[in-house]
């Protein structure tokens, strides 16, 4: 699965609001974090972090208000699965972003994941979805 | 791992002691059907053929191992385990006196006495000791081996012809006997003749006795008595033969030097009344 | 030694002949072997017995398996010795040799030598060509086993390098986005075209380069065939190439229904492939014009362009990665369509082309509607 698809029976992702919600953005590349926090400021969201390693995204998961994240699987060495363990009990919706495009990752497969390349539009789009599915 | 099928170990005869019968460089343990008879009325006998040659299993030839002695020493090592039986003497012809040297250093204690037939622990003339050969021979030994492919090897099969008072000698014989695959002859051959065990004479701590053949090329007198004075517990005894197979061409000089010298150096011990 | 007529017989054989006692003392010779020896007559002072004729090794071999092999045996039969002429040289005998009993009860040795000097020479250029084989062998081996470690270097690199370049790619991707969503300026806006352009070019060669290593590391590309509305997946994709290749008309058209057993994001690469290639090589001047259609349980799915046609001998080689049919009219590295036909096959299809002045090119990839069941 390498783009996300909207789900039929929920609220048209496209109708989703943005107003403020805070968004963890978890990624180690600073370009790409910078960017994505600016992107998502645009359209009227907070954003926690960038958090580019998955000590600082537990901590920031632990310690903040969240509505939604953004979790680059690749931290490193590390991944960010931990952190995702976390949000889910916490019930608190996100997706994955990987450069493994085409390599089965048994762990990622029931969750949304974005394929990088990724477009700016698409990352929004996405987000707005898994928003909109809580 | 089956030692027994993998070294082609046999056993005749029953006995006190147990002799371990190792063979030298040349063929396989049929060079003791001579001398076998006659000492396993009074020995336990136990024959094998190294791995490379006879009817050892030739799978487990690995070409390093078996690069120098100590690759021999292992197998021999193993057989004696195997063979059993307290007291046990090794009866080595030729290279393989040394070889029971190297695994009597593995494993002090493998065996009580050795036999060496024709033993030497170097070959080559340096210095002081005359070990009966110059560099240049021993390079032509292994170039001969190297390149007389078709003379001793696999190929071969020596016939019998008009034998009629050996009637007991069989096919067997030919197929196996003094055959070798060429290239394990000469790595056999350049551990044999490249090898320097002078140092390792000291070493044997257990009695030892030497059989030396009175006109021997491979064996001179002047080698074997170096080896009885050097080794801790050593009995040089002439034997009248000329070559280097005693064991084959004078046996029962061997079986009678062999008898006396255990019944003096391994007597029955005598039970207290 | 007085000369019986037995002697005369043996002076007239074209063999070597000769008598020893059992411990090789020479007690007859005939002309031929002492001839072949050079040596007027044998026994000698210097050579008195049959293995002081032998050369030192040939000498170490008479102890340790002639003598036992006759003790044994009685006899032995086509034994090669080197043997030393009197002046000094080697000369290689093959020999049979048996033991009798005489009637004084004297045991002797017969001994019958045959000259070796062919043989000789034979076995030698045998020895030689084996271990020259055996050499060549190894040394092919080795060559093998570089390039196959070469090769296995070459593709993981272009796998990490590809991997790696994704987040800067990303990075520049979204920033021109982010520039043009903010800036309406019309020059802005065309600059940042050029550069969303070149890096989607970057990013599907990328793409494909990753792809390539996957097949050729032998692992074939993962295809997830699941229903699709193949007609919708076309119009997403051409929507998205119209902002790459803004200055080509690119239409669609449509026939059956869409609903086939396909992996969307495969399939619209397939069609990006083909759109950058009709871009590439046609005229652009025309329409390309993506084509998707069902029929019959069969998908066809092909893109058409106008332009100079594909020279026919280099048409075999245009789905092969990296041939010079595949970048068939220069530049370029030659994955797109070798990556098509690696997706017309993880589909159970196959690609296929026409390409002629009048008509232009099409190529495209056909495949059944529905992946086969799996036996049973």
């Amino acid at each position: 699965m390498t783009r996300s698809e909207a789900t039929p029976d929920a609220q048209p992702a496209r109708e989703f609001p943005f107003n403020q919600q805070r968004i963890l953005i978890v990624e180690d590349d600073k370009a790409i974090a910078d960017l994505t926090t600016q992107l998502l400021q645009d359209r009227g969201l907070q954003v926690v972090g960038p958090a580019p390693t998955l000590s600082r995204a537990i901590e920031l998961i632990q310690s903040e208000m969240l509505d939604g994240a953004i979790l680059d699987v690749n931290l490193g060495l590390e991944t960010s699965f931990a952190a995702a363990v976390l949000l889910k009990e916490r019930g608190i919706p996100f997706f994955f972003t990987t450069a493994f495009a085409y390599r089965p990752h048994p762990e990622v497969s029931n969750d949304t994941c974005l394929a990088k390349p990724y477009r700016a539009r698409e990352l929004v789009e996405t987000l707005r979805g898994v928003l909109a599915r809580g | 791992m089956a030692i027994r099928a993998r070294n082609n170990m046999s056993v005749v005869g029953d006995g006190r002691i147990t002799l371990v019968l190792a063979n030298g460089f040349g063929c396989d343990q049929t060079m003791w059907s001579r001398l076998s008879p006659l000492l396993s009325e009074r020995y336990r006998i136990v024959a094998f053929d190294y791995v490379g040659s006879g009817g050892a299993d030739v799978s487990h030839y690995d070409e390093t191992r078996y690069a120098s002695l100590e690759g021999y020493a292992d197998d021999l090592v193993k057989v004696a385990e195997h063979a059993g039986g307290r007291p046990r003497v090794l009866v080595g012809h030729s290279v393989s006196a040394m070889i029971g040297l190297l695994a009597q250093k593995k494993v002090p204690g493998l065996f009580d006495a050795h036999i060496m037939i024709g033993p030497s622990p170097s070959y080559l003339n340096e210095g002081d000791y005359r070990g009966g050969f110059d560099r240049a021979d021993i390079d032509e030994l292994l170039g001969t081996l190297e390149s007389n492919y078709l003379g001793w090897s696999a190929g071969m099969a020596p016939a019998i012809m008009g034998a009629p008072d050996q009637p007991e000698l069989s096919e067997e014989l030919t197929n196996s006997f003094c055959r070798t695959d060429p290239a394990i002859a000469a790595r056999f051959a350049r551990a044999t003749f490249l090898g320097n065990n002078l140092a390792d004479l000291p070493s044997l701590q257990v009695p030892a006795l030497i059989l030396q053949s009175s006109q021997d090329i491979i064996a001179p007198l002047a080698v074997g008595e170096h080896v009885s004075r050097t080794v801790a517990n050593g009995t040089l005894r002439l034997l009248d033969n000329i070559g280097h197979c005693p064991h084959m061409s004078v046996p029962h000089a061997c079986a009678a030097e062999i008898n006396a010298y255990l019944a003096q150096t391994l007597p029955e011990p005598r039970h207290p009344t | 030694m007085t000369t019986e007529p037995a002697d005369d017989w043996c002076d007239l054989a074209p063999c070597g002949l000769m008598l020893t006692d059992s411990s090789g003392t020479i007690l007859r010779a005939n002309a031929q072997f002492c001839q072949s020896l050079g040596y007027r007559a044998l026994p000698q002072p210097g050579a008195p017995t049959f293995q002081s004729l032998l050369s030192m090794g040939g000498r170490m071999f008479h102890q340790t398996h002639w003598q036992p092999l006759l003790e044994m045996q009685s006899a032995v039969m086509e034994v090669k010795f080197d043997f030393l002429h009197a002046e000094g040289h080697r000369v290689p005998m093959v020999i049979n040799a048996r033991v009798l009993t005489l009637e004084s009860g004297q045991v002797v040795h017969s001994i019958a030598a045959f000259a070796a000097t062919d043989r000789d020479r034979y076995e030698q250029a045998l020895l030689k060509a084996k271990s020259e084989a055996e050499s060549l062998l190894r040394e092919r081996t080795d060559l093998e086993q570089q390039a196959s470690e070469r090769s296995l270097f070459a593709e993981q690199l272009i796998g990490i390098v590809s991997h790696d370049m994704r987040n800067p790619l990303t990075a520049i991707r979204m920033g021109t986005e982010m520039l043009v969503m903010k800036d309406s300026d019309p020059g802005q806006l065309k600059i940042a075209e050029r550069i969303n352009q070149s890096v989607d070019r970057a990013l599907a060669l990328i793409e494909d380069m990753l792809d390539f290593t996957l097949t050729k590391t032998g692992r074939s590309l993962d295809v997830e065939r699941v229903a699709i509305d193949l007609h919708d997946v076309a119009d997403a994709a051409i929507e998205e190439l119209r902002w790459s290749f803004p200055r080509i008309t690119l239409t669609h058209v449509s026939e059956g229904d869409g609903l086939v057993w396909g992996d969307s994001s495969r399939l619209t690469r397939v069609i990006g492939n083909l759109v950058a290639n009709a871009y590439r090589y046609g005229d652009s001047s025309h329409p390309v014009t993506v084509t998707t259609r069902v029929h019959g349980g069969r998908v066809r799915l092909d893109v058409h362009n106008m332009g100079p046609p594909i020279a026919p001998s280099l048409i075999p080689l245009l789905f092969k990665a990296m041939s010079r049919g595949s970048s068939s009219h220069g530049g370029g590295v030659g994955l797109g369509l070798y990556i098509v036909s690696q997706i017309a096959a993880a589909h159970d299809g196959t690609p296929y082309i026409t390409s002629t002045a009048e008509d232009g090119t099409r190529i495209g990839i056909e495949f059944p509607l529905k992946p086969a069941l799996p036996a049973v």
